[in-house]
């Protein structure tokens, strides 16, 4: 297997993104070093209405909604709390594909550190300002690059 | 799919040929075969060409539709062809020799295809347009004319029809064609039989078939439905049509392909320059595929399109060195016609697969196979483009990227076609399939969820999708991305993208044309490159992505290609267009702060408004850009600052589009935007006192760190209140030329302090203000002005504090806050109106108040609360209010009250009093009080008592009456005033502008006398006013009389006398004067009744000394007339009359007040309730061992006779003489008399006999009363000079024989006591 078609195999998380119940960005971070940020934001503000779509489709009676929309080889994955916020994350779409049971996992890891993040008595949820917590962004990016290590171990 | 011939990637459906409807006729040039019999003329006068003007049109609507439209619905659904009137069906190859072939096959050198060629698209069209599976042939049956003896007989006719459908019949016959027969007729009841013999007559002489083939369609039945119901019928045997000619492709196919070309090579090598055996599968399966799909066997067509798509894709894989092909060419030559037809046929093969897949509901399958597709083919060398310089701008999902670095023009103008063929029919899914999309969805089966899979992925719960696909799905629990089907939309996108990619190719290819010699292939693709509008194609496509996803209600998605459009519309220098484009979207992502976005969209604002010369919308999106929200970097910052103030100050030039005078002032109201400063105003204190000052604090935030990129200095500031007299214009110091934003502390006047964290919080004082006419561009105003300074830079808090102080009472607010930076060119201003939204993000910062008092270091003061709203107040003049007045006031008493107002303040005030006292009546006039009740108000309003001096006070007597009930009563007082010679012109009453003070206090109301009444019915023996004789006769002495009965005539007015008590107990708190009390009798409603009454004994009040606390009794005896032929009367007597005052010893204020008037209500009586009244006699005195007389008087007072009867039982205490039992009947108004002599046997209280009488007529039993009225007795008016029997409070009675009157009552039941006293000698 050549090197770039072993790459092609890795599973990467190329973006997280937290969308507060009023559809405005609280957080949207880009891990991928080939793709603008721009677009991730695009890409986060297009899952609010396919987010919004599935939810009124179906009764959903799971947070994790599974894969949302491919839009080039980016896909985008969506999750929404109980409290309307909405988490997306974005994979570089690889010849392997992610079971749903392990992004459901990655999305409870984010949701978990959000959680953290809510408790805290001095951060207002409400507020429309972005999330500029220090320990929830070192949270989320331990998950990230925690994140499909097996993959990589398997390759 | 229109880049391809309609016919190769058309779902075909059965064909029908319909002849008979049309009259035409074959082109004189047609090569189609003609009809050899007669053609019968027809009859256009019938009434059958309605029939088939009817039908006409149903075909050919039916005609449009295609099998998607009909799906699940498709059986008896037909494609329609109209044949000429003598048109027949081509007959097959005429030739038997089997070196002539068909015109359409490779190996006939006058076909298309000679000689490689594989399929062309007039096979096809033979089939779907010449040679149907059925013919429906219609016909008229003949029709008597009796006006029309020109026409031919019904002999002739029928021959020449006979005729023709045996030659069609022959025709169809020869292919295996059904043919069916349509016979219209004008149907009457009385050709029932003859219709069914000609029809036989056909059947019979043509040899057709008994079943199916011929059919009638009478006039006036509804064609269509006829014929639809023809259709379904025929529909099954029509297409078996096409599974014959199935058996015949395959026939075929055995003859040019060997049963096994891979191993047995040398059997039919194709000849050099011929079609090779893969050419020749190819060829068949594409046949058998078509013909499998015409009779809608999609599973076999399937099986039959993908055989043909791998053998084709051998063909282009296969080289000279290949085993299989022992010449030295390739099967395909590159670039030579037969390969890109050979190109085009498995695009086509594709399209068909997939559309096939979709319409059987696999749309994995299909996706899987369009992936394939562009996988296999984009390694053809004409795609792969190996030069570096070339590389893609749009990241492509893997199996459309290209193999190397980037793919030539071609690739990408082919994919473009595949992925746009591949969104439509994605599209065509989702609309005409109702395939719900993305597919495959999230299994919540797996997730806990118990809905059944299959029916979330579809709308329509009864049909489900291929079982394969789900069960593969569901097993993995995997949505892979690779194999996910979006909505058409997404494909639309990524149709847009290759469009680019093309678009970026040829951009390469023309950079490259100037460094470098092009191949002469590369000229051509540039020249023919050069004619494509990449834009205008990309903005169709992105509109149909458009159109999906607003069908889908996906709003931000049509955002984001309303952006993608309007780039093409820059790109394509439409800047109108693409402005319009990106103001609608950035409205969306200001709302919701994505910021990031807006920042992109204003962005192109800026370039587009530069191209359009709109400077107002160019200098609003740069005032935008200028908020630290948005995501720019420094450089980019200071670029657009400089860029900013350079275009308001001129030295960069503007070519306005818009006329330049009305431009010269550009507004920007920052509310509407990200504003890159904030404002917040805050009074120290809600409410103030006129002349008293108040602080106020107008805070502007830099809301950042980054914002302002560079210190910016403003012109002015303007603070407008509600009120134009308190706006606040500050002028910029230019004489200031510090930038360094140090320190500092200049006492009062200005603080500048720069915390740790690097925020910049300024304190300017600007109390010191004074009154400018200050010129602006609005015109001349007049401000309160000062000059400070004006400079802003980032992470700044500037904070001016200024003071309101005046002597107008007012509600002061801040409406807005302008900044404005002016310039010789033109003025940039500003505004902020909006203080009640909250658009800070700097909430802690501003909510501060900071507290500088003389040179002490600054405070910080959290105050939430304070808002932008002062109520400038006056103070008020204070004033007592006091009253004067007895304790207690009485009911029906005018009650003297004084109003005490006194001025305590130092100026003189003038004042309205309003009084009220709740349930009573009120006045201030001493006149009014003797007055009726219904002259005085309810309330006193703005009574004027004019002025009061400083320090005095006024007195003001008001006059309360209150006649309904006692306690506590809330007297309330409001005073009304203003200070004289201060406040000129007041509005008149009611107004705010007044001071007002408001007293109150209860006044406790009690009655002066407590009054009880009851009235007692007076007894008389006789009850009827009779002229001469006299009542008391019996008193005489009458008592021995013999006669059993007495009948005497009465006139029918009866009296009744009635005895008023009154008991009148006086109060204990005050002492009374009462002057008189009287009877106010009231004059009877009912006709015929007179009420007179008169007072027991003489009394004169006035002379009385009523003591406190005591109780007194009156009596006044009433006398009622009545006709006894009134039934039952209640009648109001009337009130008491009592008129008094109080006692001069008890009151404060001697008013002048005659009396007090208290009405006491009498109770009523009612007469005449005893039809029989019975009375009895008996002496007063009654002594053992005497005998007395007792006597009864039984008076009927009905207008009927009663028949009565009477008994008396005997008692031991008595003996007695008279009736023991007796009956008689009572005349109207008499009265019988009953005497019994009774003989007292003991002492005592004794029981009279008792005495029951029975009233037949009425039912009723009357009984004798047991009151003993000896007390009560009372004379007969008219008969106190008698004063035999008259008991009065102090008179004893002076004769012996008096008797004591018994009367009944209805109520009481007792027996008669009589007290027999024991002689005393």
């Amino acid at each position: 297997m050549s090197l770039t078609a072993a790459l092609n195999t890795l599973t990467k998380i190329s973006c997280v993104a937290i969308i507060g119940k009023m559809n405005n960005p609280m957080f949207i971070k880009n891990y991928s070093n080939e793709v603008d940020e721009l677009k991730f934001h695009y890409l986060a503000n297009i899952s609010c209405d396919l987010i919004e779509a599935k939810i009124n489709q179906t009764k959903y009676n799971d947070s994790y909604l599974g894969l949302l929309y491919i839009m080039e080889d980016l896909a985008v994955y969506g999750y929404l709390t109980n409290t309307k916020m909405k988490i997306i994350i974005i994979l570089t779409i690889s010849i392997n594909p992610v079971k749903d049971m392990e992004m459901k996992q990655i999305f409870k890891k984010v949701h978990g550190v959000y959680s953290n993040l809510i408790s805290n008595p001095f951060y207002d949820p409400d507020s429309r300002n972005t999330i500029t917590s220090t320990s929830f962004i070192k949270g989320v990016d331990k998950i990230v690059n925690t994140s499909f290590q097996n993959d990589v171990s398997y390759s | 799919m229109e880049n391809y011939p309609i016919e190769n990637i058309y779902q075909q459906v059965p064909v029908l040929a319909i002849v008979g409807l049309t009259n035409t006729l074959l082109n004189e040039n047609s090569p189609e075969p003609r009809l050899q019999s007669q053609i019968i003329e027809p009859n256009l006068n019938s009434p059958l060409t309605s029939i088939k003007g009817q039908l006409i049109p149903y075909f050919t609507e039916q005609n449009k539709l295609n099998a998607w439209d009909v799906y699940k619905k498709n059986v008896g659904f037909f494609h329609a062809i109209f044949f000429e009137r003598n048109r027949l069906i081509r007959p097959r190859k005429t030739s038997t020799d089997p070196n002539v072939h068909s015109e359409l096959s490779p190996l006939n050198p006058n076909s298309p295809l000679y000689p490689k060629g594989i399929m062309t698209t007039k096979w096809i069209q033979k089939y779907t347009s010449q040679i149907p599976c059925t013919m429906l042939f219609f016909t008229d049956m003949y029709e008597y004319n009796m006006n029309d003896q020109t026409g031919i007989s019904e002999r002739d006719y029928d021959k020449l029809i006979t005729t023709e459908i045996i030659e069609r019949k022959k025709n169809c016959q020869e292919r295996g064609i059904k043919l069916i027969i349509i016979v219209m007729i004008k149907y009457r009841e009385t050709e029932l039989s003859r219709i069914d013999e000609k029809v036989n007559f056909y059947r019979k002489t043509c040899g057709l078939d008994a079943k199916n083939t011929i059919f009638v369609l009478p006039y006036g039945s509804n064609p269509i439905e006829l014929i639809a119901n023809i259709k379904k019928t025929i529909y099954e045997p029509s297409v078996n049509y096409y599974r014959e000619l199935n058996r015949r492709i395959k026939k075929k196919k055995s003859k040019h392909v060997p049963s096994n070309a891979l191993f047995s090579p040398g059997s039919s090598q194709p000849t050099e320059g011929s079609m090779s055996i893969s050419g020749w599968n190819v060829r068949y399966d594409l046949k058998s595929a078509f013909i499998a799909e015409f009779r809608q066997d999609m599973d076999i067509a399937i099986k039959n399109y993908e055989n043909a798509y791998l053998e084709l894709r051998t063909m282009f894989s296969s080289n000279p060195s290949n085993s299989n092909n022992n010449s030295n060419k390739p099967i395909l030559e590159p670039n030579s016609k037969e390969w890109e037809d050979a190109k085009a046929l498995a695009d086509c093969i594709n399209i068909k697969i997939c559309q096939l897949y979709f319409y059987k509901e696999q749309p994995l399958s299909a996706f899987s196979q369009f992936q394939t597709h562009i996988q296999k083919y984009k390694i053809l060398p004409e795609y792969i483009n190996n030069n570096v310089n070339y590389t893609t701008i749009n990241r492509i999902p893997s199996y459309a990227k290209p193999e190397s670095s980037n793919g030539t023009i071609q690739y990408w103008t082919w994919l473009t076609i595949q992925i746009k063929a591949f969104s439509e029919l994605v599209e065509l899914t989702q609309h005409k399939l109702g395939l719900s999309l993305p597919y495959p969805t999230l299994n919540y089966k797996n997730a806990g969820s118990a809905l059944n899979t299959s029916a979330l992925l579809h709308s329509s719960s009864t049909s489900s999708l291929n079982e394969y696909e789900n069960d593969l799905y569901l097993q993995k629990n995997i949505t892979d991305p690779n194999m996910f089907i979006q909505q058409a939309g997404f494909y639309y996108i990524l149709t847009s993208q290759c469009v680019e990619e093309r678009w970026n190719c040829y951009k390469i290819l023309q950079n490259e044309s100037t460094k470098r010699d092009l191949s002469p292939q590369e000229k051509k693709i540039l020249i023919e490159e050069s004619k494509v509008d990449y834009a205008s194609i990309i903005i169709d496509i992105l509109k149909k992505a458009y159109e999906q996803f607003k069908n889908q209600k996906n709003g931000r998605i049509t955002l984001y290609l309303a952006r993608n459009i309007a780039k093409m519309y820059e790109e394509k220098n439409n800047y109108d267009i693409a402005l319009k484009f990106y103001d609608r979207i950035s409205k969306t992502y200001r709302n919701e702060n994505w910021n990031v976005l807006l920042t992109d969209i204003l962005k192109s604002i800026v370039k587009c408004s530069k191209e359009t010369h709109s400077y107002q919308i160019l200098i609003e999106s740069l005032v935008e850009l200028l908020s630290g929200e948005m995501s720019l970097e420094f450089s980019e910052r200071i670029e657009i600052q400089e860029e900013l103030l350079g275009l308001i100050s001129g030295t960069i030039p503007f070519q306005m589009n818009e006329d330049p005078l009305n431009n010269r002032n550009i507004h920007i109201k920052l509310n509407n935007i990200n504003s890159f400063v904030s404002y917040k105003i805050k009074f120290n204190k809600a409410e103030t006192l006129i002349n008293t000052p108040a602080k106020f604090q107008l805070a502007l935030n830099t809301n950042n760190i980054k914002s302002p990129a560079k210190p910016l200095k403003f012109s002015k500031l303007l603070i407008n209140f509600n009120d134009p007299n308190f706006n606040i214009c500050l002028n910029n110091n230019e004489n200031d030329k510090d930038t360094s934003f140090e320190s500092v502390n200049d006492g009062e006047n200005f603080r500048r302090i720069k915390n740790k964290n690097g925020l910049i919080t300024e304190w300017i004082n600007i109390k010191d203000l004074k009154r400018e006419t200050v010129k602006t561009n609005f015109g001349s105003e007049d401000f309160l002005c000062k000059t400070v300074n004006l400079s802003i830079c980032s992470n700044m808090r500037k904070v001016f504090e200024g003071e309101i102080n005046t002597d107008i009472p007012i509600d002061l607010k801040v409406t807005s806050v302008s900044m404005i930076i002016e310039s010789n060119v033109s003025n940039l201003i500003l505004t902020a109106d909006d203080f009640d939204q909250e658009y800070s993000i700097c909430k802690t910062r501003d909510s501060s108040w900071i507290e500088v008092i003389g040179d002490e270091p600054e405070k910080l003061i959290p105050c939430e609360n304070n808002k932008n709203e002062l109520r400038i107040i006056k103070q008020q003049p204070e004033l007592n209010i006091t009253t004067k007045h007895d304790t207690i006031a009485f009911i029906d008493e005018v009650f003297p009250l004084e109003l005490e107002i006194e001025n305590i303040d130092n100026e003189n005030i003038h004042a309205y009093i309003s009084v009220m006292c709740i349930d009573c009546v009120i006045t201030d006039d001493p006149n009014e009080i003797n007055k009726p009740l219904e002259q005085m108000k309810e309330t006193l309003e703005y009574i004027n008592i004019g002025t009061i001096q400083s320090k005095q006070s006024i007195k003001k007597m008001i006059y309360i009456f209150n006649n309904n009930d006692i306690g506590n009563k809330a007297l309330k007082v409001k005073v009304e005033y203003f200070i004289e010679n201060k406040e000129a012109k007041l509005p008149l009453l009611p107004s705010p502008k007044y001071y007002s003070k408001s007293y109150e206090e209860n006044i406790e109301f009690k009655i002066a006398f407590e009054i009880s009444t009851s009235i007692i019915y007076q007894n008389q023996y006789q009850p009827f006013e009779q002229e001469e004789q006299i009542d008391y006769e019996l008193l005489e002495g009458e008592s021995e009389s013999e006669e059993d009965e007495e009948l005497i005539e009465y006139n029918t007015n009866k009296i009744e006398y009635y005895k008023l008590e009154v008991t009148l107990y006086t109060n204990n708190v005050c002492k009374f004067d009462i002057n008189s009390m009287e009877l106010m009798l009231k004059k009877p409603s009912i006709p015929g009744i007179t009420i007179s009454y008169s007072i027991l004994g003489n009394v004169d009040f006035r002379t009385i000394d009523w003591e406190m606390g005591s109780k007194v009794n009156y009596f006044f005896l009433i006398k009622i007339v009545s006709d006894v032929s009134l039934k039952n009367s209640i009648i109001d007597i009337g009130d008491l009359l009592i008129r008094w005052k109080r006692h001069p010893d008890f009151q404060i204020f001697d008013i002048p007040i005659s009396l007090n008037q208290s009405f006491i209500p009498l109770h009523r009586i009612e007469i005449n309730s005893e039809p029989i009244k019975i009375t009895t006699a008996v002496p007063s005195n009654v002594y053992l061992g005497e005998v007395f007389t007792l006597t009864y008087y039984i008076t009927n007072l009905t207008l009927n006779i009663e028949e009565l009867s009477v008994t008396m039982n005997s008692q031991n205490s008595f003996s007695f003489a008279g009736y023991k039992q007796t009956s008689f009947d009572l005349l109207p108004l008499s009265t019988h008399i009953l005497h019994y002599n009774l003989y007292p046997l003991t002492v005592g209280h004794l029981k009279l006999p008792e005495f029951n009488i029975q009233c037949k007529s009425q039912n009723i039993n009357p009984k004798i009363c047991s009151t003993k009225l000896v007390v009560t007795q009372q004379p007969h008016p008219q008969s106190t000079s008698l004063n035999s029997n008259t008991y009065d409070g102090n008179i004893t009675p002076t004769t012996s024989s008096t008797y004591s009157i018994y009367s009944i009552d209805k109520n009481q039941t007792q027996s008669l006591y009589v007290f027999v006293k024991p002689r005393v000698l």
